[in-house]
């Protein structure tokens, strides 16, 4: 089977001033369709910077991209793929039901039309009767909900949802959660899902990979063998643990190295300052 | 700022004006301050109603004058605003002298005006027109740049073209801080068409105070300033409740 | 207003050694090519369309014209800054006072700031020829506008600046039992002077607009007066001289205030 989303030896460096640091180094994935694959590793390993890369923000140094088997050159994505970055940047002046919309009325389908198709599905993201709220009036669960109903509305295959419950709390957390999977197992899109929360990863993904501290490539990829629909005290079942574990001291791993490379910057600066 | 604290800021200003018409009126009969220097209100206001219809049209000209002048500045600055986000070239060879132009009195090129679009209200208008024009620009630059690298990599991963992203996000992005710039101006734009109308106007506020000035007759020149203050103060007033209906998520101080 | 600052570095890669003049010109090279091009326009525009000075006199015509007669444009230049300074300084002051007055005792806040606003909320030109009516042609008239201009301006920064600074910090000084002017000497005022600075600023564009623009409606010598003057007899060059002058005159007294405000308050 073709991938949906394929990447091949992808490498990206920042420079800042004289100084250059390798963010991706040889990043190999793939995603199959409709498939629901969560990224963890350690902070600043380069999530974001992928996530950039595959939506078309960022140019890649060097590598491959392809959907759907074919390659994609860097300027003809933007536009192709359903992208939720990790704030929810939804804009201020717009209600509730004008911001679930941008993205499709961007993509030139009418306000009307969309506004209508938007109405039709604020019951599914949670939000109904909220559609003339203001985003300054909703709580922050609710305001991740119209971002993610934003994304949905989208209309798009692949979805990159970079950290979407990082910001909130454990128990909106754990219900979102609970709701993001419902909506996506009526859909079926192919996902590609950041996250540090390693039972996050778990919960949603059918594949987690570990990204490795910088410079980013993928450490491991670990099939989540649990059946769905998926039950929220799936958590404490055996083989959930044991796969946690398993992730866990990989993640461990890495992040202890992202840690120690950060203390060394830090003591380099030090240095360079006296 | 709370509602009630400004409701309380509100009263407490109504009191101050009408004590200080009453001190007015009562100082006057008290210290017996001869009316050629400072008539009590009650004349003034008398001299208001007697002459009410020139003065009403005084009021509108101005009014008109400087209306025309800031809607006019305000377009010419957005747009000049829009045109400097674009180019970086423009902005570095023009946003100086936008900038300088704050800092020195551009008020006094309104005589250079004046001579070459005559007395009519045409030069009054380019007066205000002018006076309003740079802080829009400049604040219209800073609210389209205080958008954020994130919020416009959303909307181009949605594959919105530079038009969209303008329309969509940094205009009304850049709302409260043009309307801001806009409060400015309508305060500009007033001054500048009187000062305009002082190098000679057939009618309006300027008019009316530099008549009085030389007639001396100050009940006049008394009612000039009241009706010139009113003017402000409504066209600010007026200017604040369209900043808060149509750029209310945001409203500078 | 402020403006994205320019570049303060070096581009990278530039020559060593290109002295002080090369350096600013690196910098500085777009905004002075925008004034070489309005130059050129504008003396090409008048060459080309053989438009009379009357109408438009070229940029070589106004400064020969200046310097014509520097005796007459150095005196108007010396009133109008002479009126500026006077009212400035004073209204500072007195603006600075009454802030601290303020304050100190929030009810005389309450009882004299509506007042202030009430009399500003007029626009300050408007009392101008009230001022020359009971002040006279001379500089007091326009120095005692200057002077309330002024002052509210100034008053207005310095209490919002007072009252900036943070409860907590003051808290923690009480807590070392600072008395009240303690906290205001060693607290409220080093953290008011970039507010009190800022309204200083704004404060010197307005002296100079009061100042120019009072002296229009009637005075004996000022750079208003002689741009009033030119007017009427229709003297295109002179007019543009006085307004060359007080552009000028009004950013020296910016850049100086500036300057100063950048020394006492470097953070």
């Amino acid at each position: 089977m073709t991938p949906k989303i394929c990447v091949k030896n992808l490498s990206k460096h920042f420079t800042a001033g004289v100084s250059t640091v390798q963010t991706l180094d040889n990043v190999n994935l793939r995603v199959n369709d409709g498939e629901f694959v969560t990224l963890v590793g350690p902070s600043g390993c380069g999530k974001s910077t992928l996530f950039n890369i595959i939506v078309g923000l960022l140019p890649p140094d060097e590598g491959l991209l392809l959907i759907d088997g074919e390659q994609q050159p860097h300027d003809h994505l933007l536009g192709q793929v359903a992208f939720m970055p990790q704030r929810d940047m939804l804009l201020p002046w717009r209600t509730v039901l004008d911001n679930a919309i941008l993205a499709a009325e961007i993509d030139g389908v009418a306000r009307a039309t969309a506004r209508q198709r938007a109405m039709d599905s604020l019951d599914r993201f949670g939000l109904g009767g909220f559609e003339s709220h203001y985003p300054s009036q909703l709580s922050g669960g609710m305001r991740q909900r119209v971002a993610l109903m934003r994304t949905f509305m989208f209309d798009r295959e692949i979805m990159l949802l970079d950290e979407p419950f990082g910001a909130l709390d454990a128990l909106t957390r754990a219900l979102m959660q609970r709701w993001l999977l419902e909506v996506w197992e009526g859909e079926k899109r192919t996902v590609l899902f950041i996250t540090h929360d390693i039972d996050e990863a778990i919960y949603l993904g059918d594949r987690v990979l570990v990204m490795s501290a910088r410079p980013g490539h993928i450490k491991l990829d670990k099939e989540v063998a649990l059946a769905r629909p998926r039950a929220p005290d799936i958590i404490t079942r055996p083989e959930f643990v044991e796969l946690k574990r398993e992730l866990l001291a990989t993640i461990e791993d890495e992040s202890l190295k992202a840690f120690a490379a950060m203390n060394r910057s830090v003591s380099d600066k030090e240095a360079g300052g006296r | 700022m709370s509602r009630r604290s400004s409701i309380g800021r509100f009263t407490a200003q109504l009191f101050a004006l009408l004590a200080i018409f009453v001190a007015w009126e009562w100082s006057v009969w008290l210290f017996e301050i001869s009316h050629d220097k400072l008539p009590p209100l009650s004349v003034v206001l008398s001299t208001m109603w007697f002459d009410r219809a020139p003065l009403a049209a005084a009021v509108g000209t101005t009014l008109l004058e400087a209306v025309l002048g800031l809607m006019a500045g305000t377009a010419t600055g957005v747009v000049s605003g829009i045109a400097f986000s674009r180019s970086r070239l423009l902005e570095r060879m023009f946003l100086p002298y936008f900038v300088a132009s704050q800092a020195i009195p551009i008020i006094a090129f309104g005589a250079i005006i004046i001579m070459w679009f005559g007395n009519g209200i045409a030069s009054k208008v380019i007066i205000a027109l002018y006076l309003s024009f740079f802080p829009v620009a400049v604040n219209t630059l800073r609210g389209i740049r205080s958008v954020g690298e994130g919020e416009i990599g959303l909307l181009r991963s949605f594959g919105a073209s530079p038009t969209a992203i303008l329309f969509k996000l940094q205009l009304p992005a850049a709302l409260p801080s043009i309307m801001t710039a806009v409060r400015l101006g309508a305060s500009l734009a007033l001054v500048g068409a009187i000062v305009g109308e002082w190098f000679g106007a057939s009618q309006g506020l300027g008019v009316v105070l530099l008549m009085a000035m030389f007639d001396y007759r100050i009940p006049q020149l008394w009612a000039g300033i009241l009706l010139t203050g009113l003017t402000g103060v409504s066209l600010y007033a007026a200017i604040v409740f369209l900043h808060k209906r149509i750029a209310w998520w945001q409203v500078e101080a | 207003m402020s403006a994205r600052p320019l570049p303060r570095s070096l581009p990278e890669g530039a020559p060593n050694g290109i002295g002080r003049v090369g350096r600013l010109l690196l910098l500085y090279w777009p905004p002075i090519l925008a004034a070489v091009l309005l130059i050129a326009v504008w003396e090409l525009a008048v060459w080309w369309f053989q438009l009379p000075n009357f109408v438009l006199p070229t940029p070589r015509e106004i400064i020969l014209v200046s310097l014509e007669d520097p005796r007459t444009l150095l005196q108007d230049t010396a009133t109008t800054v002479g009126e500026a300074v006077s009212g400035y300084i004073a209204g500072s002051l007195f603006g600075l006072l009454l802030a601290i007055l303020f304050v100190t005792w929030p009810s005389v806040e309450r009882c004299l700031l509506p007042f202030y606003v009430t009399i500003n909320s007029v626009p300050m030109i408007a009392y101008g020829p009230l001022a020359i009516i009971w002040f006279g042609v001379g500089p007091a008239s326009k120095v005692v506008l200057i002077f309330l201009a002024v002052s509210y301006t100034v008053l207005i920064n310095a209490v919002a600046g007072l009252r900036s600074c943070d409860p907590v910090a003051i808290d923690l000084l009480r807590s070392f039992g600072a008395s009240n002017r303690t906290i205001l000497v060693k607290l409220r005022m080093p953290a008011s002077l970039p507010w009190i600075f800022s309204g200083l600023r704004v404060a010197v564009v307005h002296a100079m607009i009061l100042a120019v623009v009072l002296e229009m409606l009637g005075a004996n010598s000022g750079l208003g007066w002689s741009i009033y003057k030119a007017t009427q007899m229709m003297s295109f060059v002179e007019a543009w001289v006085a307004v060359g002058a007080s552009v000028v005159v009004s950013l020296i007294i910016y850049t100086i205030v500036t300057r100063i405000g950048k020394r006492v308050a470097w953070w």
